[in-house]
């Protein structure tokens, strides 16, 4: 009978842990878990719980309000100050949720407004005040950003390479909230310029030149590098191909360094086959490509196609950025960040906090590092040659006075006959403030398109400081 | 001036079962002391606060349900439950008077909550489980009178084997299938699930076969037995119940024979049965697939629990408040997920407090039945009590999203008259056995 007891106690003891688990699982699903979850659009709750409050607003860095909701007469209206500039990274409500107003959905309507407030809003009989959302990104540069793409199509994404915060994304062209509802039919069948469509994140472009920072990336990690050098003749022939550069200029003699001040397409082309498919695919790929981006924003795989298999014509052409890969301007603004952060890749985020209507903090993002995707001395030394290509190379455009600018520019070919323009960069190279993508479609050569853009909003943003 | 009441409600029912919950544990350590007067005080006011829930929520229900009428039917429901309560407790003082205080406050706190959480989300089924609750307390307490008859039965175990396979398999006969299981009973509009009853009876035989020391070959019809009982359950795709009995039968063999590797190697050898026949059981996959990611098949086999989630998260730690939540869209919520839509209304931290006083009643009867001095009442005591834990642990859980989902009920909360019978039969026997050694105590003074 003891024995028995004994046993017994102990089959208590697990019992009570078993118990114990259940509610260590039910606190932890109500401190982390449960967030993701419940802004599920199956949740049913979500439609009724906005009833009785008002959905809150979303600001800019600085406070400024990007969207609110007003009364008019006894509805409830959104209203978006800046029109069409946010459009793409707000999302609309109506048709398809998308962007902000419905991934924050739930902190939006549901209020975390102190007590003795909401004691006040019972009393009066009005609805509680939603959540506040603060985001990372700055208006006037959203604003400018926009201006600087009128008329264009194309993407630009400026970010703060020491976070990982977004200042500004833009995807031209673009339309406003308030027309959405009468031209839904005009905006979703506009296949030519598909204004719906997030360019900087869902847009798929061939890179061209900018691609080279990738092969230079790979060609580093070898022991021949600082010896190589080639004898641009203005164009090459690998296998069948022939590869040519801009305007078949020759170069001449050229070593890397050289080679991506000028952006010579024969050299990087003959030092992408030296270095193979396979490590190429290898520095690709600890560059994100053909890997989901971590973080918050939704955003498409490039893809990178060339393996330790491929055709040495294929890597020719992959290694300038052309053949088979596709690349979004949102993560090339992120290489360009790892640039300038010593080859450090900060996971880039959009919500910078979320607060209650009292304006007090109830959450805020805390930068985070994806990880090392360049080694920092190799990152150095490509700085140092983004800097040349804008001080003498093809990047002149981007130049600024008093300000070190890093860069590489690109020209992508593509089916239709004017090549995408593409520019990416950083500065001051010294202490990086700012990395920005900007890809113009069709727009031409990147150095006389789209450097100029970069140098626009690269000195809006330096200059602010 | 509604809305302002039921907000502040729920400050008020976290306060309330807290306290509860206070009385009770300091109850629980004054006991050991011996400090008898304190617990009778205790003991009250627990009672007022039971009374208070009820009587607050009803309430609310009321004034709710009467914005255009008087609604009467909540107004008989709400008496109804306070009549039974104050019954019940006149019944237990004059009666019963060596049965636990606190342990019947925890129950009819539960009682409470569910007729609360039934009117709530179905007047009809408040109703039905009223009557149930009346009904099974008063069976319970009539047959206790019998309680004395099991242990001084001699050759039970064959009653009780014969009783078990009988009634287990009446549903492939008069079977009914819910829920992809074929564990009810169908005869002439009456409706019962004899695996809630042969737990109880399981139990009974395993308590009489284990209280003397056998010879290797006694043992084979009682593993027989045992394995049929499961096996059936398995057949009939109870799996919730077959768990269940497992795990009584292994906890009951264990101690009787006091042998860890029995049961290390009993859950071992289900493990890897389990694993053998995890590919020919397509309902269990479903089960498997829908805890581990239920996003996946959200409008299908994901559904039931993605939406218990979202009932558990959405209101945060205090929850909407009484009827201002929408746990309507959890499937079965009358039932297996009852939790949920306690954890709704009433906030998390209530939820928590619910499943505080799950462990306090199972940690305050365990208390009771390691006192008892005849073998067979302790074995049958140690049966009941595994049932009733390991039964609130697996349907908890599976509304949580802690282990797979498991079609049970949570004891005294959720809707259903075999389950209302079988708890309150059970609990009526745990507490007559350990009652049963506190007379023989005071006998001895």
């Amino acid at each position: 009978m003891e024995n028995m007891k004994k046993s017994f106690k102990k089959i208590i003891y697990i019992k009570i842990g078993l118990f114990l688990l259940l509610i260590l699982f039910f606190v932890k699903f109500m401190i982390w878990d449960r967030f993701d979850i419940i802004s599920s659009p199956y949740n049913p709750r979500l439609r009724f719980m906005n009833e009785n409050v008002i959905r809150g607003e979303i600001k800019d860095q600085n406070g400024k309000v990007i969207a609110k909701t007003k009364k008019e007469g006894d509805k409830w209206i959104r209203e978006y100050p800046y029109g069409a500039d946010f459009i793409h990274i707000l999302g609309y409500e109506s048709k398809i949720k998308t962007g902000m107003e419905a991934q924050k959905h739930f902190d939006l309507t549901s209020s975390k407004e102190p007590w003795y407030r909401k004691l006040k809003h019972l009393i009066w009989q009005e609805p509680f005040q939603g959540n506040n959302i603060k985001l990372t990104l700055n208006a006037d540069l959203q604003k400018k950003a926009n201006q600087l793409m009128t008329g264009k199509k194309g993407a630009i994404v400026v970010i703060e390479p020491s976070t990982g915060k977004i200042l500004s994304m833009v995807s031209y062209p673009n339309f406003n909230p308030y027309d959405l509802e009468q031209n839904w039919e005009i905006l979703n069948q506009d296949t030519k310029n598909s204004p719906l469509l997030n360019r900087a994140t869902q847009g798929l472009y061939p890179p061209g030149s900018i691609f080279k920072l990738v092969t230079t990336v790979s060609a580093m990690q070898t022991d021949w590098w600082e010896n190589f050098s080639y004898h641009c003749n203005g164009e090459a022939l690998f296998n069948e191909t022939r590869l040519r550069c801009y305007n078949e200029k020759a170069h001449g003699d050229m070593d890397i360094h050289q080679a991506l001040i000028h952006s010579c397409n024969t050299t990087f082309a003959e030092i992408g086959v030296k270095v193979g498919g396979k490590e190429m695919r290898k520095t690709a790929e600890k560059l994100l490509f053909n890997y989901p981006i971590p973080g918050e924003i939704q955003c498409n795989n490039s893809t990178f196609a060339v393996n330790e298999f491929s055709s040495i014509e294929e890597i020719a052409e992959t290694s300038i950025g052309q053949g088979k890969t596709l690349v979004t301007p949102f993560h090339m603004a992120l290489i360009a960040s790892a640039f300038a952060n010593q080859g450090i890749l900060m996971q880039p985020y959009m919500v910078d906090s979320i607060e209650n209507a009292m304006e007090k903090v109830i959450k805020k993002t805390i930068p985070k590092q994806i990880g090392m995707i360049i080694a920092p001395e190799i990152a150095e030394k490509i700085k140092s040659m983004m800097m040349d290509v804008v001080d003498i190379g093809t990047g002149r455009a981007a130049k600024i006075e008093g300000i070190s600018v890093a860069g590489k520019t690109g020209t992508a070919e593509n089916e239709q006959d004017q090549p995408h323009a593409w520019f990416i960069g950083f500065a001051p190279v010294e202490s990086p403030q700012v990395a920005v993508a900007v890809i113009v479609e069709n727009g031409g050569v990147g150095g006389k398109v789209a450097a100029p853009i970069g140098k626009e909003l690269i000195k809006d943003v330096v200059e602010r400081r | 001036m509604l809305k302002i009441y039921i907000f502040y409600s729920k400050y008020l029912f976290l306060w309330l079962l807290v306290t509860f919950l206070f009385l009770g544990f300091s109850g629980i350590y004054e006991k050991k002391r011996g400090y008898f007067d304190l617990i009778k005080r205790k003991i009250y006011q627990q009672r007022g606060i039971v009374t208070g829930i009820h009587i607050n929520a009803f309430i609310i229900l009321f004034l709710v349900r009467s914005s255009d009428s008087i609604d009467w039917e909540t107004i008989w429901i709400g008496i109804g439950m306070l009549i039974f309560l104050i019954l019940g407790w006149i019944l237990l003082d004059y009666k019963c008077k060596n049965e636990d205080g606190f342990l019947w406050n925890a129950i009819f706190l539960l009682l409470v909550l569910s007729i609360v959480l039934l009117h709530r989300l179905s007047p009809s089924l408040a109703k039905k489980q009223l009557v149930w609750i009346y009904l099974s307390f008063t069976f319970a307490t009539l047959f206790s009178f019998f309680f004395k008859f099991f242990s001084t039965l001699k050759k039970g175990e064959i009653i009780y084997m014969i009783i078990g396979w009988g009634l287990l398999v009446l549903p492939f006969f008069f079977g009914e299938e819910r829920y992809g299981a074929i564990n009810w009973v169908n005869i002439r509009n009456f409706n019962f699930q004899p695996s809630e009853f042969v737990k109880v009876i399981m139990v009974l035989y395993l308590a009489s076969v284990l209280k003397e020391e056998k010879s290797i070959k006694e043992w084979i019809v009682p593993l027989i037995t045992v394995c049929g009982y499961i096996g059936i359950l398995v057949i009939q795709r109870d799996l919730g119940g077959a768990f269940i009995y497992f795990i009584t039968a292994l906890s009951l063999i264990y101690i009787a024979i006091g042998k860890e590797i029995l049961f290390l190697g009993g859950l071992g050898i289900a493990s890897v049965a389990g694993l053998i026949a995890y590919p020919l059981f397509p309902h269990v996959q479903i089960r498997v697939e829908a805890w581990l990611n239920p996003w996946k098949n959200i409008d299908g086999r994901g559904y039931q629990v993605a939406q218990s989630l979202f009932a558990l998260g959405s209101w945060g730690w205090m929850g909407s408040g009484l009827t201002k939540g929408y746990a309507g869209y959890v499937p079965a919520v009358t039932t297996d997920f009852i939790f949920a839509a306690i954890c709704e209304e009433f906030g998390s931290l209530f939820g928590i407090g619910i499943i505080i006083v799950f462990l306090f009643i199972f940690i305050q009867m365990s208390q009771r039945i390691i006192k008892v001095k005849n073998t067979f009442n302790f074995l049958l005591g140690v049966g009941l009590i595994s049932i009733f834990s390991f039964q609130t642990f697996l349907i908890l859980g599976g509304v949580l999203k802690v282990i797979p989902l498991t079609g049970v009920t949570l004891p005294f909360l959720s809707y259903g008259g075999s389950s209302m019978f079988i708890s309150m039969l059970m609990f009526k026997l745990m507490q007559w056995i350990g009652g049963e050694q506190e007379s023989l105590a005071k006998e001895r003074e």
